[in-house]
């Protein structure tokens, strides 16, 4: 049992046993937080280790930013001698890690000689923590800057270069070395499959979310590092290193689950279809083999209820929670991580004349309770939840604007009434639209 | 379990309490003003049709937690007054509603007093204070505060009247050595971006400009790029502006066209100035009584080591942060907290490998 398993690079940490695994060789994993299993090949043999939690950590891809010329990355040798030419030619925002990597660079070259002369042509510049200082060291130490715009510099060959700007011109003699253009590597496709991650749009293993800073992934105890996670580091490596490595001593020393209530599967119900399997944003649930049935990870669970309400066995349950008593007449369900937030900042009253229920995700909503409902005397159902890119179970919003968007299209064609349903987003700081959005609702102005 | 005082109820503040909390060690939360939530308190969700990541969503669920956390006291209006004993045996003196009270036996007490908006120093008077068209960022966001598009014609800037035309000028503030600020704030970036993005929203047809010097990596989450920018039809400067003067009823913004090298106007009738991030005015009395060292700028760090004094620093005392970075200091505040006289952890972070 290991305390980490890196994929990839391997970070030392004396109070962490560690384990490097390559990513080409993994096979399988299962398990959850405090006990995922792996399954990967080593030496033609298939090894299987337990552990704690699991660090993608690998490195981006790169190419030349100019065709052609070479890139200067960490473990490009710097010429002793003769003129250099940076070239950051990124048409939008370079990462600034790369800014950083390309000053020091280019500080170390003005530094060890003072015969040669640095040049640092850049078409934007992005800083981040101490870049400032090493920007400004950079400039005293004779580094020669330079903007451009698109087009306004040439290179022509291999060592020769002309710059055009507001009727400055010159030519210079160099060697060019180039900012690298970073994609994902190549593993992260695999690694997102095995992992059960949802990967973002450019294949980085960490989805857009707000809840996922710095290097969580949308399943526990799963964590996104270097050119695994993003080419936007903000902190820097080394810091995010840090907080992932003591996230995980602190699972280590105590590992709670993060719901309070047990789900369960019912193993008489269940039929193994795998939905749950397929639904889950959070990797929380697996087929226990012993009992043919799938079985909730407690450890694993973010409590959204996307399992329940998917489930067409009906097999998965909250443990101890009676049949929810039906209410005549419900309007509004808001979702726990926004609008009900949200609401314990209004007065008490601005609930009156609403039925309302709470829901753990809109995920979670259910199509024949809606119209269950609206069945039940109300005539419209509002329900309240929030941005995509701040759903908590991340595809929580995109689930229940397709089940709204499907009740309202079945009531349409049963001529029972247009868009009694409505799916509207919030966040926990817009009280004051909650507010509004209510007092219109009652009034039927949406 | 220890026994912790954590100064200041700000994002910072609030994360470390909660954490220290949540691992069962009792907590007493210091806040000068009436409520929690520090700087949090003026600004407003920036969510438009879609999110855009200003990450204040986050903070709202730990400052409900530490205010109702049974583990966590929490004191409003309390001013540290003085500070006496050793690590494991502190006793912090507080004035709450002009009476004096000792809070005793503490193990480690956190820092976290935030920062000061230069809007609030008194040499932070722009030239045009006077001109009810020249504002600073916090006071768009009151005026927008209210704000709310659910198909209703919004008028969500509530000026007393329509701008046609909006700029924003960066770096206000900050990177400037007559400002004594010659640092990145790292936030006004990301806030005018999003402010923009916003504005651009509301009033489709609203002209928006903004002037740069470089933009920063402003957020975890908040990738800038101009061509997004470019689709929102934001335009972007890439100049300190150098003259803003009243020419008939609008505002005249001088600047230089660095590519062709000359100088050129822009109109507008509304200005909205960024707000550097500047070190809290307490810092000195701080440094004395904590025994820290002030940087350059004002900004604190720690002399020796924060596990042997039991003084901790969190959030953006030590310099400009971002929410979603101040965040993750504040935990990891906690956790080195907890684990501290223990073996640093991560000594050898390795490296972010391209």
């Amino acid at each position: 049992m290991y305390d980490v398993i890196f994929l990839g690079n391997q970070l030392k940490e004396p109070s962490l046993t560690t384990l490097q695994v390559d990513p080409e060789a993994l096979l399988s994993c299962r398990g959850r937080v405090g006990d995922f299993s792996l399954r990967y090949r080593d030496n033609g043999q298939v090894r299987e280790e337990k552990t704690l939690a699991l660090v993608a950590n690998l490195d981006y891809e790169h190419e030349a930013g100019l065709a052609g010329f070479p890139t200067f990355i960490e473990d490009t040798q710097i010429p002793e001698e003769g003129n250099l030419i940076f070239i950051q030619d990124y048409g939008q925002l370079a990462p600034a890690h790369i800014n950083r990597m390309g000053l020091e660079k280019a500080l170390a070259a003005a530094k060890g000689s003072s015969s040669r002369q640095v040049y640092y042509f850049y078409r934007s510049l992005r800083f981040t923590e101490g870049t400032d200082d090493i920007y400004e060291e950079a400039r005293q130490a004779g580094v020669a800057f330079f903007r451009y715009e698109e087009g306004k510099l040439k290179v022509e060959e291999p060592g020769h270069l002309t710059y055009n700007r507001g009727g400055t011109s010159m030519e210079l003699e160099g060697q060019v070395l180039t900012a690298p253009l970073l994609s994902p590597s190549p593993h992260l496709e695999k690694l997102a499959r095995i992992l059960r991650l949802n990967p973002s749009e450019e294949g980085y293993l960490q989805e857009e979310n707000v809840y996922l800073a710095p290097t969580l992934t949308g399943r526990r105890g799963v964590y996104a590092l270097g050119g695994a996670r993003n080419p936007n580091s903000l902190g820097g490596f080394e810091e995010e290193a840090c907080y992932t490595l003591e996230e995980i001593a602190a699972l280590k020393n105590d590992l709670q689950p993060l719901v309070e209530d047990e789900r369960e599967v019912d193993d008489k119900k269940c039929i193994l279809c795998y939905t749950c399997y397929r639904v889950c944003p959070h990797a929380a649930l697996e087929e226990n083999e012993e009992q043919d049935a799938m079985e909730v990870l407690q450890e694993a669970c973010w409590g959204c209820n996307g399992c329940i309400s998917h489930c067409p066995a009906v097999a998965i349950s909250i443990v101890g929670e009676e049949e929810e008593e039906k209410k005549p007449g419900l309007q509004v369900l808001m979702c726990e991580n926004s609008a009900v937030t949200a609401r314990k900042k209004l007065p008490k009253n601005i609930m009156d004349g609403f039925i309302s229920r709470e829901i753990s995700c809109a995920c979670s909503l259910k199509k024949e309770d809606i119209y269950a409902y609206l069945e039940d005397s109300a005539d419209r159902v509002l329900i309240l939840g929030c941005f995509e890119e701040s759903c908590k179970h991340l595809e929580g919003e995109q689930r229940g604007q397709r089940i709204v968007d499907e009740v309202n299209e079945t009531l349409k064609s049963l001529d029972l009434g247009e868009e009694r349903v409505r799916f509207e987003r919030l966040s926990p700081p817009m009280e004051a639209d909650m507010k509004k959005l209510l007092g219109r609702w009652r009034e039927g102005q949406l | 379990m220890s026994k912790i005082a954590v100064i200041g109820g700000g994002i910072a503040g609030t994360t470390v309490a909660v954490e220290l909390a949540r691992a069962g060690n009792e907590v007493t939360l210091i806040e000068k003003a009436d409520t929690l939530g520090g700087n949090i308190l003026d600004y407003g969700c920036k969510a438009v049709d879609k999110c855009i990541k200003c990450n204040l969503c986050l903070v709202d669920e730990t400052v409900l937690e530490a205010q109702n956390s049974e583990a966590i006291e929490v004191i409003v209006q309390g001013q540290v007054r003085d500070l006496t004993g050793a690590p494991g045996s502190y006793c912090l003196t507080l004035e709450t509603g002009g009476h004096l009270q000792e809070i005793t036996d503490l193990d480690s007490i956190v820092l976290a007093t935030g920062f000061l908006r230069w809007s609030d120093l008194e040499t932070g008077t722009p030239e045009f204070s006077s001109d009810n068209r020249v504002i600073w960022a916090s006071q768009l966001e009151e005026s927008m505060k209210n704000r709310m598009d659910h198909g209703e014609s919004a008028d969500i800037l509530q000026l007393g009247y329509n701008p046609r035309s909006v700029a924003f000028i960066q770096c206000n503030g900050s990177r400037s050595i007559q400002e004594k600020a010659r640092y990145c704030s790292k936030i006004c970036c990301g806030y005018s971006y999003r402010m923009a993005r916003v504005l651009k929203h509301f009033y489709p047809d609203l002209e928006v400009t903004i002037f740069f010097i470089d933009f920063q990596e402003a957020g975890y989450f908040l990738d800038i790029n101009f061509d997004e920018l470019d689709q929102a039809g934001i335009k972007y400067i890439n100049c300190k502006p150098i003259d803003v003067s009243a020419v008939d009823d609008r505002l005249r913004i001088l600047y230089e066209n660095q590519q062709e090298g000359q100088m050129e106007d822009l109109e507008a009738d509304l200005l909205v100035l960024s707000e550097g991030l500047h070190p809290n005015e307490d810092n000195e009395r701080w440094s004395m009584l904590f025994n820290l060292q002030q940087d350059r700028y004002g900004f604190l760090y720690p002399l020796l080591p924060e596990e042997e004094t039991g003084i901790f620093l969190a959030g953006s005392i030590k310099g400009p942060r971002d929410i979603a970075s101040t965040i993750s200091d504040g935990k990891r505040v906690a956790y080195r907290l907890l684990r501290a006289g223990k073996k640093q952890l991560c000594e050898s972070g390795g490296q972010g490998h391209v």
